[in-house]
């Protein structure tokens, strides 16, 4: 009984996943002659241009291996990507079982039916652990299956193999997670914990790639080991051993949560500091805080906020200082150096921190737009909303209130990280300019924006699915901007991505017409969540 | 006197039965009715449409003469509601939620949430999931009384609390009486609102079937009795009699229930030798269940 509610609480992601894992790896494939050339020397010449650009992006993307065949090119180009954001998946899963069921009062009944700990651990994680392998094959199975469209091999074995290496390293980060979600008394703090040590040992493993004094950092990263099998390129290699040394990992940590979990209260932190007697609380709270909707949302929130603020000031901060590094790293081989030959160091560097920082702002804030969606959807469907429309506030106001509190919170991650990366630039060599990296920093708001106005317009009207619908609009969108140049579609279809309508403001001149777009893409998602708000019924039921 | 809750033909039709269908009710100012009806009867989804927090597939429901749906902010600053279930407001500490929907409807009376909180000895410091079943109801009531509307809705406010801590609730809802308010109760459990209402509404299968002041039940009596003959039972003459059902014979003693007059039974009993005879008064709760017994839908209202 436990086992089948455990699987039917995956099947959204397991579905969202797989469809989506599928179809992306397959238009790439399709895409795979426009971009590579359909002879073998154009598809060897195309390898050896990815190859040298390649070692830029080192610091979040492994080198790829074989990039002139559609195995090593899917492999860099897509498996890479999917591996971040199936971590993400796979770290809101672990503190979702960890901590969410248990705010949603499933873990109480579970328990109350007489389901033991250990087993409803063990139940929840063989459940994820079984979704997260059926989505990574789906994701290689695009490629197996467009393969013979382009005439290359489909390396069936291979690709499988590379899914089983991804499925052992994503299940690692579900148990980091789940068992970090055992320590903190709180849901949200355990999300902020658990997603930032997924998101922190990503960076570890970026330093450890593209720094060699740093190297040895890298053993504590499941991306490290998952990286060592490279087996979707024909020729790759498939590591028996790191993989399975990720399962074993998994299991262990998964081990640990089950006692951490058994020693704690239901609803309390692993941890507790000695209970002190106090009276009976009797007056209601004069919190100013709590007098609106939006305000009282960031009151409630705020240990979650102040995390999600300081992790990307230090986030932010610890960029800038590796930036010349990795750029200095990189410029050692001389064919990289070649390619950029005729640029000057500044626009090198800001380039740079374009990718590894601005890349990682952007898809943090889609995070946080998903994480915001989800606590909505959680709003609405415990009863939440129907609590509050229960006082004299309207529909309108619930949805205004939620744009609010989602602009300030954003707001305070952007402020977050700009001041992190503006009070390392002066001493980090990098000799940018200062109102360009203000402009890249403050063009984040609008993008978080974006994505915040079409999550409150989901979350008004469909909020059951509104979290996988928005997950998947934010993958969709984020290959979409990769994607269309391939495909050779118009600009306008390039256009439609928030990410590509972000662009890349550090190195460019710079422009209001983005921040215009994607300040409009926001009232039109707050537009439409007024309307549709008005419509729906509003029930926990 | 006004109605302070009206609906006309108010419905939701989620389809394949389910539901509610044409209710025409009124509750009278000052009035304190009690909702009756087993699960899924429709009670919540009446309470829903009240609050408009669901739109009607056709009717209309009124508060105080004002549209639930359409002047929906307005009719809400006059009522207190208590949802069946709180939902979960995790970290938040009761103090908290007392003083956020307190600001939301304008200010807190601090002496009433005092006096509420004493009486139903809640401790607000703690945070919400360290309530237990009982304690989220008595945050439940207090968010609904603590600012004296002027109607009030209650989900089941009773279930899950001790009989002290429910009839410190029964206090509250006569005090609110008293003070000229409207209570609108539903229940499944009709020991639970006979404590406090003076008319209650059945509902079954999204149908009302029934509105009747609590001294009309008691009228509606059906008698269960016992006939004990000298010799060998008789049921023969207690067939095809007016109200007379369920009819039982072993060896010398015959049962049934009698609906209605009795004078039936007492013709039909004359001139034969009866060792014993035992009408049993019916409890409110038997007259309550017969509503909850599959009947036609007609039953009179």
């Amino acid at each position: 009984m436990i086992g089948w509610s455990a699987w039917r609480l995956h099947r959204r992601g397991l579905i969202g996943f797989s469809v989506g894992g599928f179809l992306i790896s397959f238009f790439y494939g399709a895409a795979f002659q426009q971009a590579a050339g359909t002879s073998a020397s154009s598809q060897a010449a195309f390898g050896r241009s990815i190859s040298l650009v390649a070692k830029q992006f080192a610091f979040l993307i492994p080198l790829p291996v074989h990039p002139e065949t559609l195995g090593g090119y899917e492999q860099y180009k897509w498996l890479s990507g999917a591996i971040v954001v199936m971590m993400l998946w796979a770290g809101l899963a672990g503190v979702g079982i960890g901590r969410g069921d248990e705010d949603r009062g499933l873990t109480a009944e579970w328990i109350a039916s007489g389901v033991s700990r250990t087993r409803l651990v063990l139940a929840r994680s063989a459940a994820f652990g079984l979704v997260l392998l059926i989505a990574c094959i789906a994701s290689v199975l695009g490629i197996v299956a467009i393969a013979p469209a382009v005439h290359q091999d489909p390396n069936v074995a291979g690709e499988i193999l590379k899914a089983l290496s991804m499925a052992a390293g994503l299940f690692a980060g579900y148990a980091i997670a789940l068992l970090i979600s055992q320590v903190p008394a709180e849901r949200q703090t355990a999300t902020a914990l658990g997603v930032g040590a997924l998101v922190l040992l990503l960076m570890v493993n970026g330093i450890a790639d593209t720094i060699d004094s740093a190297s040895w950092i890298g053993v504590v990263s499941p991306f490290h080991w998952m990286e060592r099998t490279s087996s979707a390129a024909p020729g790759g290699t498939f590591d028996l051993g790191a993989t399975v040394g990720l399962a074993v990992a998994a299991a262990a940590l998964i081990g640990a949560a089950i006692p951490a979990f058994r020693l704690r209260d239901l609803g309390s932190g692993l941890f507790t500091w000695g209970r002190r007697t106090r009276a009976s609380v009797r007056v209601a709270s004069r919190n100013l805080m709590l007098h609106l909707p939006s305000t009282e949302g960031l009151w409630e929130q705020r240990v979650g906020l102040a995390v999600w603020v300081f992790a990307t000031l230090l986030l932010g901060a610890l960029m800038v200082s590796v930036t010349k590094s990795v750029a200095d790293a990189l410029f050692t081989d001389p064919a990289l150096a070649a390619v950029f030959q005729n640029a000057k160091p500044g626009p090198v560097y800001a380039s740079l921190l374009g990718f590894i920082w601005f890349g990682i702002a952007l898809l943090l804030l889609a995070g946080y737009a998903v994480v915001q969606v989800s606590r909505w959807s959680a709003q609405d469907q415990d009863g939440r909303v129907e609590m509050l429309l229960s006082a004299p506030v309207s529909r309108t106001r619930v949805v205004i209130e939620r744009a609010l509190e989602f602009a300030v919170a954003s707001l305070l991650i952007v402020l977050g990280g700009y001041i992190g990366v503006a009070a390392k630039l002066p001493t980090a060599g990098l000799n940018l300019d200062a109102g360009h990296v203000f402009t890249a920093s403050a063009l984040l708001w609008p993008f978080a924006l974006a994505f915040g106005g079409l999550g409150v317009a989901v979350a008004s009207r469909w909020p059951r699915i509104a979290v996988p619908l928005l997950a998947a609009f934010a993958v969709v969108e984020y290959f979409l901007g990769d994607l269309a140049p391939l495909f050779r579609l118009p600009d306008w279809v390039a256009n439609l991505s928030v990410f590509h309508l972000y662009g890349t403001p550090v190195t460019g001149s710079i422009s209001w017409t983005p921040a215009l777009s994607m300040t409009l893409v926001f009232l039109v998602g707050f537009g439409a969540a007024l309307v549709l708000v008005r419509r729906r019924d509003v029930s926990s039921a | 006197m006004t109605a302070a809750i009206k609906t006309q033909s108010l419905t939701k039709d989620y389809g394949g039965g389910r539901g509610l269908f044409a209710l025409d009710l009124e509750v009278s100012e000052g009035e304190v009715f009690g909702y009756l009806g087993p699960n899924g009867a429709g009670k919540s989804t009446t309470i829903r449409l009240l609050m408009g927090m669901i739109h009607p597939s056709r009717g209309a429901a009124s508060i105080l003469g004002l549209d639930s749906m359409r002047r929906s902010v307005e009719v809400k600053r006059l009522i207190g509601y208590m949802p069946g279930e709180l939902p979960q407001f995790g970290g938040l500490r009761g103090r908290d939620i007392a003083g956020h929907f307190g600001a939301l409807r304008g200010g807190v009376d601090q002496a009433r949430v005092k006096e509420i909180t004493e009486r139903l000895d809640l401790d607000l410091g703690l945070k919400f999931r360290q309530y237990s079943t009982g304690n989220k109801r008595k945050l439940g009531i207090l968010l609904a009384f603590m600012h004296r509307p002027k109607v009030l809705i209650l989900d089941e406010p009773s279930s899950g609390l001790d009989p002290l801590n429910q009839q410190e609730l029964f206090k509250l809802v006569r005090e609110a009486k008293a003070a000229g308010a409207t209570v609108f109760l539903s229940s499944h459990v009709l020991s639970e609102v006979e404590h406090v209402c003076e008319r209650v509404g059945i509902i079954r299968r999204g149908r009302l079937v029934r509105v009747a002041r609590l001294d009309e039940l008691h009228e509606m009596r059906v008698r269960r009795v016992e006939v004990e003959f000298a010799g060998d039972a008789q049921p023969q003459l207690f067939e095809g009699l007016p109200g007379i059902e369920n009819l039982e014979s072993n060896r010398h003693r015959v049962t049934f229930t009698a609906r209605g007059s009795f004078e039936p039974v007492a013709d039909a009993l004359a001139g034969n030798h009866v060792v014993n005879l035992a009408s049993h008064e019916p409890t409110l709760e038997d007259v309550f269940l017969t509503y909850y017994e599959d009947q036609p839908d007609e039953v009179p209202a």
